[in-house]
């Protein structure tokens, strides 16, 4: 039985986690969740709850990793109890696809993301959620393998497959 | 050498358009054996250098349109939620936890608010508990020196065994056990003699069928192993395929670090079951003469790095079934020792409640209860298992990731045919 001496600094270290990375779980979360941002929250929160009950020797090196494997599990245990959660609340899609509020991107920059983000959405669900953890969080083949439990020639084979078609889509041609 | 060794193969071979490798290599993630062979075959295919620079400017698109994407507005996460972060850090290794928490997952608008309930089980699951752990006495006194055990069906004619006798279908009630153990290796020579037998189009002898060396003789999936973190674990848990009532867990537990180096000594592993979410349980796959398995201690063992252990537990939930209110299933801990150290270090890992369908389990799942399910047919000791076997290999169509399991599902399929 070990307790724990350092409890300021672990809070301190879960804090620096919360800030950090609640932004990107959660916009991980409401994708999963189809758009429900109340229960991406909750699936956020109870994934630094259980942060909190882990050894942070444990999950230190890996924590970003760490965060979206434990994120995904709760949102999928979510999905799984509730099967009766209808695909997209139209306003969840609304709000989630308007465009950034922040004062940044040139009109043009804006419309080419409008547009390749709109090519993203028409792709099925496991390749965008790996395009977005590849391009969106930065994540290598083996980390996405390991967030998803899929294989790395799985993560590999759904990346390429979906890039190949983007990259036919964005020169015009037919699928 | 290599060179002249692989040179032959790489000059006949071309790229094609749908080969991930040519995206796995624009994005830097070959190692560099790989980026070195693939770069040989594509010095003499300069349209795959063009389609490299395509994919380039498509990841490049894609990561700056995905970064403007919204961030959703940020998570406040309460000074309850640190609290009860603290509260699950204490219990975290071995004893069981005294403080359960209700968490109200589906009040989704007030996710600040949580309940916390001190030792107060539910009355319903209290009377359950009651009447199992009854038996087991009865068992007890009846026949001293075997373990107090009920038979497998939880409904009104439930079946005192008194004994042992049948070990690989009794279960233990968690009033009477609440923790488990299991052997940290396995052999793989019954998977060996299955395979040959059934390969032959013989059935295999009963007692040449040992599931746990079955289940074992395969590989699977394992999360993140990073330096420095001495064990990967998997846990999961879902319905079990032959009794929908019942929940499946497995878990596994693999030895990180250099391959063959030891990494841990006295290492035992104790799985603890929470009363309230568990009546009863039992450990598949064990020989039939080592009853207590499951129970008894076994001796600490070392642990060398790459070596690993998946076993199955089937689980009897309490009356109402399990409930995914946030609290464990059961907790795996580890305790162990460095080599050269006399400190006892342990390490835990929680698996949460839930009511995962099968259908819905992970290929890795599927696959070992499919195993374990044929292994227990072919011994024929628990007839609560008797599922045909082109059935069983149903389970795992999805599951056949590798040729060793592809083979091993067509021997299933195939074995229906044999006669005994």
């Amino acid at each position: 039985m070990t307790t724990d001496p350092h409890h300021h600094e672990s809070d301190a270290f879960i804090t620096t986690a919360v800030e950090q990375h609640q932004g990107a779980l959660l916009r991980y979360a409401t994708r999963l969740l189809h758009g429900d941002a109340d229960r991406a929250r909750d699936v956020v929160q109870d994934t630094f709850v259980r942060l909190m009950a882990q050894p942070r020797a444990q999950v230190e090196d890996h924590l970003v990793e760490w965060l979206f494997t434990v994120c995904r599990h709760r949102a999928l245990d979510f999905l799984r109890k509730d099967t009766r959660m209808t695909p997209l609340d139209p306003m969840a899609a609304e709000r989630f696809s308007s465009p950034d509020p922040m004062p940044g991107p040139d009109i043009e920059r804006r419309e080419t993301s409008a547009a390749v983000m709109a090519m993203i959405d028409r792709l099925p669900p496991n390749q965008q959620e790996v395009i977005r953890l590849k391009f969106q969080n930065g994540f290598s083949y083996k980390e996405i393998s390991r967030i998803t439990s899929l294989s790395v020639g799985n993560v590999g084979f759904l990346i390429h497959t979906a890039v190949m078609r983007l990259r036919r889509e964005m020169a015009g041609q037919p699928e | 050498m290599a060179e002249h060794k692989y040179e032959p193969v790489m000059s006949t071979q071309s790229i094609l358009p749908d080969d991930p490798r040519l995206t796995a290599y624009a994005l830097g993630e070959m190692d560099s054996v790989e980026r070195q062979e693939f770069e040989r075959i594509l010095a003499a295919q300069p349209e795959a250098q063009a389609w490299i620079e395509e994919i380039r400017s498509v990841a490049d698109s894609l990561e700056s349109s995905l970064r403007d994407e919204p961030m959703p507005a940020a998570v406040v996460v309460s000074s309850h939620v640190l609290e009860r972060g603290r509260a699950r850090r204490r219990p975290a290794i071995l004893r069981f936890p005294q403080l359960y928490f209700v968490v109200s997952g589906l009040a989704a608008a007030c996710f600040a608010v949580f309940v916390a309930v001190r030792d107060r089980p539910a009355a319903g699951d209290e009377a359950g508990k009651k009447v199992l752990a009854d038996m087991g006495n009865r068992a007890a006194r009846e026949s001293p020196g075997a373990m107090p055990a009920v038979a497998t069906d939880e409904s009104a004619t439930m079946e005192l065994t008194g004994t042992v006798a049948a070990p690989e279908d009794t279960f233990f009630p968690v009033a009477d056990a609440e923790t488990s153990t299991f052997p940290l290796h396995v052999g793989r020579e019954s998977y060996q003699a299955v395979r040959d037998a059934l390969t032959r189009g013989r059935r295999p002898a009963p007692a040449t069928v040992r599931v746990a060396e079955m289940i074992n003789a395969f590989s699977y999936a394992w999360p993140a192993a990073k330096s420095g973190e001495p064990f990967a674990s998997v846990l999961e848990e879902s319905a079990a395929p032959w009794n929908p009532k019942h929940r499946l867990v497995r878990i596994g537990l693999k030895a990180t670090g250099h391959e063959g180096t030891r990494v841990a000594d006295d290492a035992r592993v104790e799985v603890q079951f929470n009363a309230r979410q568990v009546a009863a349980w039992r450990l598949i796959g064990f020989d039939g003469g080592q009853p207590a398995i499951g129970l008894a201690g076994v001796d600490g063992e070392p642990m060398f790095g790459g070596s690993a252990i998946t076993v199955l537990y089937e689980l009897i939930p309490v009356a109402g079934g399990t409930t995914g209110d946030g609290t464990d299933l059961l907790t795996v801990a580890l305790r162990y020792r460095q080599p050269d150290s006399e400190s006892v270090e342990s390490v835990a890992w929680h698996l949460a409640a839930g009511n995962h369908r099968f259908e819905d389990a992970s290929p890795d799942m599927k696959f070992v209860a499919a195993v374990a399910a044929f292994g227990i047919g072919l011994r024929g000791t628990d007839p609560a298992v008797a599922v045909p076997p082109p059935t069983v290999a149903d389970w795992a169509a999805s599951s056949a990731s590798s040729p060793e399991r592809a083979e091993f599902l067509g021997l299933m399929r195939a074995s229906g045919s044999i006669q005994r």
